[in-house]
């Protein structure tokens, strides 16, 4: 018996480095567990600092939309989605970009943009909630971060080598740049990953409901923008999946995971409202 | 031999968002059993769909996967917020990071010509949309419908 305990141990001993090795190479959360805070932390702030560049971009792209109360209710939306959102450690920033075209986007590190365009052709807050929570999604999933491999260190040989040859040069400056351009090509001209976006539509509406709003709300936005006159979804048509496709994945969602509607809010009046103030 | 349950124990998962309802089925029409705070460790039983099974209080209830994760939640993470040279400087420390990504996923010449043509940064308006902030406690009443 003691020497059955002796070999098992031994086999735990054996198994637990790879253990270790395999959840290094997984999602952020498992390198939590397996490499220094410090590494994470890392991890975070590059994170953050990409998504800043990525948002100074689209803001000198579009301009802030100046508009306070709208500012200020987009961010009570946007506030309220993030109390259930899973990335307790990201600061969330929520914003209108001053363009007519219809699209919302999401940058790394919590900085969701929404459009003025967007904002005039909704009708109601669950509507808007179901967008900004559809932003929400890709950043908490770290859907740019994960496709462009973005980490505050690597402890690749070739990036160790990379880091003794060329570290603090201006090609970390020009790699930098160059990531930062391939996340804005994503976003307004090849899209994210099929799956990633349905991961955010699925996101969506169970971030919607979870914070009290109608995920329905996010099938009328897209019946009526789908008809929209012409091109303010250039952007979003190109990046997107098809609205039917997408429309079928969002009622199919609200079916299987037993969502009543009729029980949660769309908070229309409110919407209404503060929507008059757009000029 | 050796027990199997000591080598692999239950999983352990922790509430992520501010507070988690634990649901009496796997559903949303399920009754509210009562929440879980932030932090909250929960050991859980299994899965079924986009829900965890979890012991609460004797019983077993269910909770969105949405708001749990494997490991307790993390402080939040801000950078000193400075102007665009800051930024920049920040970028210039770590050739690692970026190189492999951008090498390997990098854009065709002409599309960075054209990128960097089209996209001016302004960091005046980031840093705008960066003081705004709204408390929890204006979260909430505004969750209850009121007025803004």
């Amino acid at each position: 018996m003691r020497r059955n305990v002796v070999i098992a141990a031994a086999i735990l001993c054996s198994l637990l480095p790879q253990a270790v090795k395999a959840e290094a190479n997984g999602n952020w959360r498992q390198r939590t567990s397996s490499e220094s805070a410090i590494t994470v932390r890392e991890d975070i702030a590059e994170e953050i600092r990409f998504g800043r560049e990525i948002a100074a971009r689209m803001i000198g792209r579009f301009s802030l939309y100046d508009n306070p109360r709208l500012t200020r209710y987009i961010n009570l939306v946007g506030q309220a989605l993030v109390q259930n959102a899973n990335r307790p450690e990201l600061e969330f920033h929520f914003a209108i970009l001053n363009t007519k075209d219809i699209n919302a986007y999401a940058a790394p590190g919590g900085y969701v943009f929404v459009t003025r365009g967007a904002v005039e052709k909704m009708q109601d807050e669950s509507e808007l909630a179901a967008v900004l929570a559809h932003e929400i999604t890709h950043i908490n999933e770290k859907h740019i971060v994960k496709e462009l491999n973005i980490r505050g260190s690597d402890d690749s040989a070739s990036s160790g080598l990379a880091r003794l040859i060329g570290g603090g040069t201006e090609s970390a400056r020009v790699a930098f740049y160059q990531a930062v351009d391939k996340a804005l090509d994503m976003l307004f001209q090849s899209g994210y990953k099929r799956e990633d976006e349905v991961e955010a539509d699925r996101g969506a509406v169970l971030l919607s409901t979870l914070t009290g709003y109608d995920p329905s709300g996010f099938v009328k936005y897209f019946e009526r923008i789908s008809t929209a006159k012409g091109k303010p979804t250039e952007i979003l048509d190109k990046t997107h999946p098809g609205y039917a496709d997408r429309i079928a994945l969002l009622k199919q969602t609200i079916t299987k995971e037993n969502i009543d509607s009729a029980s949660l809010k769309t908070f229309k009046d409110r919407f209404v409202e503060v929507q008059k103030s757009i000029k | 031999m050796f027990p199997a349950a000591i080598l692999w124990a239950q999983d352990i998962y922790f509430v992520q968002s501010q507070k988690a309802r634990v649901m009496s089925a796997p559903s949303f029409k399920g009754k509210i059993m009562g929440e879980a705070g932030k932090g909250t460790k929960l050991i859980s039983s299994g899965r079924e769909g986009s829900w965890i099974k979890v012991g609460f209080y004797q019983k077993e209830g269910y909770v969105s996967s949405l708001l749990l994760s494997k490991y307790p939640p993390m402080e939040k993470q801000t950078l000193i917020k400075g102007n665009e040279a800051d930024l920049r400087q920040s970028v210039r420390r770590r050739a690692s990071t970026y190189t492999s990504a951008a090498a390997a996923r990098g854009l065709a010449q002409d599309d960075r010509r054209r990128l960097s043509a089209e996209e001016k940064a302004d960091y005046g308006g980031l840093e705008k949309m960066e003081s705004l902030s709204v408390s929890s406690h204006e979260v909430a009443r505004f969750m209850e419908g009121n007025k803004i």
